[in-house]
């Protein structure tokens, strides 16, 4: 029997409702799951949809100099915020130290997945691929506006600006950073057409960069998801059933209610949530909690079981994603050593 | 009424003597770089210095910490600190990060026992703080490197 997700209570949504619910409240982080969707939208012969390249939708950079990108990725620790500001940061040929980063507000129209969008949704290995040709053109388009705001400011032709490391010169006498301009740079049309570096001129991009999200992991300020306050919150810690699959059929909250802190105790379909003013007492109130499970529909198979499909399903032929030329042929011909 | 004297600040908290050490700094206090991993003393990713001893915040009861210095990874400070900190920063330790500041809690008090380290009692002083990423070498290389630093 082969594994199927869509008739588990969890997976009872379609791909695409999945991601733009997700969306609705927050970006989404998208399961390994869903890899086979991306590599599907990788293989369309027009590539991924072009996004907007508005510097001011994706950079902000301030009078003390430094450049922040807005990242419409999750940064895991996969560092994908250090890859995005390194493609903007060649482009704009600003200073590494100056670089820094937030995350993108919740705006999917904006901040949409180039392969799996319109949602704003980070996963399945797409976010440097989707991003690859969007950050460099912010990068590319925020200088061409430096270039214009200085050219216009001094009174020289365009060809004599110069930017290095985030210093903007026209090789005589005038000379301005980046936050000096940026001003004055940002109100310049954005151009319809921008050219990029050819990889010859790289100098950050497949280098190693030191990470941008280091300081705020080692000082206890960067925020994770479980950090976010906001006034009034309750904490919900969601009581689940042994065996997954389960559904909560009813529940006896009285014990939970008796503990202080426990505000209110809610059914949702894959569990029961306590919810209290703060964590400790959402848990107690969890623990107190009754609830009584239906088990039908729920997985039975054991370990074994499960690796046993596995390898029978490993057997058969999988997914094609791309198809172009003879590979088999290819193969065949190809030195091997 | 409970006294918790953190980061050199004294802070009343009206919460129960029994909540757990951890959801006081978070939820009451709104230090939220100590971590919740577990809840059984077992992950490490919420060390705290209780009068400068590597203490697991889940496991510890607001009544037990009262009248301790209580120091988290947002009130760090001293050439150790500074080291270890410098260290994590400068190789890149991090992945996620969810555990590290526990790790950095823990080689903090290791160094403070043990100026000069070696491999094994590294991964001796930090075999309880786990990490899902498995930078474990990039620690042990860091550990190094603030010893180094501050010898």
């Amino acid at each position: 029997m082969r594994v199927n997700l869509a008739t588990l209570p969890f997976f009872d949504f379609s791909r695409r409702e999945f991601l733009k619910g997700a969306a609705a409240t927050a970006g989404a982080f998208v399961l390994g799951a869903y890899i086979p969707f991306s590599r599907e939208a990788f293989a369309q012969e027009q590539g991924p949809a072009k996004g907007p390249y508005d510097p001011n939708l994706f950079l902000k950079i301030e009078t003390d100099n430094s450049v922040t990108l807005i990242s419409k990725h999750f940064e895991m620790g996969q560092g994908v915020t250090t890859g995005l500001a390194t493609l903007v940061a060649e482009e704009l040929d600003a200073d590494w130290s100056a670089m820094r980063f937030a995350f993108a507000p919740n705006e999917p129209a904006v901040y949409n997945n180039l392969v799996f969008g319109p949602v704003m949704g980070t996963g399945g290995s797409t976010s440097m691929a989707e991003s690859w040709e969007q950050a460099r053109k912010v990068g590319a388009a925020a200088r061409m506006m430096f270039v214009a705001a200085a050219a216009a400011k001094w009174n020289v032709p365009a060809s004599a600006i110069k930017i290095e490391m985030g210093v903007i010169s026209n090789g005589s006498g005038h000379r301005a950073t980046f936050g000096e301009l940026a001003a004055d740079a940002m109100k310049t049309p954005v151009p319809t057409e921008v050219v990029l570096k050819p990889s010859q001129q790289w100098q950050l991009i497949g280098t190693r960069v030191p990470r941008l999200d280091s300081k705020g992991k080692t000082t206890g300020t960067a925020v994770f998801a479980g950090d976010i306050r906001r006034p009034g919150m309750l904490t919900a810690v969601v009581k689940r059933p042994e065996q997954f699959g389960a559904k909560p059929v009813s529940f006896d909250a009285s014990e939970a209610k008796k503990i202080a802190g426990v505000v209110d105790v809610v059914q949702i379909s894959r569990g029961v949530a306590v919810l209290g003013t703060d964590t400790w007492a959402a848990m107690r109130g969890c623990d107190a909690l009754k609830v009584t499970w239906d088990a039908s529909a729920a997985e039975k198979r054991s370990t074994s079981e499960i690796l046993a499909e596995y390898r029978q399903l490993a057997g058969q032929p999988g997914l094609v994603a791309p198809g172009r030329g003879d590979a088999a042929a290819g193969m065949a011909r190809a030195a091997k050593s | 009424m409970i006294t918790l004297n953190v980061n050199g600040e004294s802070h009343q908290l009206d919460v129960s003597p029994e909540m757990p050490l951890l959801w006081a700094i978070r939820d009451k206090l709104n230090l939220t770089g100590t971590k919740f991993g577990c809840g059984h003393a077992m992950c490490g990713a919420c060390v705290v210095h209780l009068d400068g001893e590597a203490a697991r915040s889940c496991s510890i009861m607001v009544g037990e910490a009262a009248g301790k210095k209580i120091t988290t990874i947002e009130g760090i400070s001293g050439p150790v600190a500074e080291a270890v900190t410098h260290a994590w920063q400068s190789l890149d330790v991090v992945q996620c990060g969810y555990c590290q500041s526990g790790q950095i809690m823990s080689a903090i008090v290791l160094l403070n026992e043990n100026k000069n380290p070696t491999d094994e009692d590294i991964n001796l002083g930090m075999e309880g703080n786990i990490c899902r990423c498995g930078t474990y070498l990039r620690i042990r290389r860091a550990i190094h490197q603030a010893a180094k630093a501050l010898a």
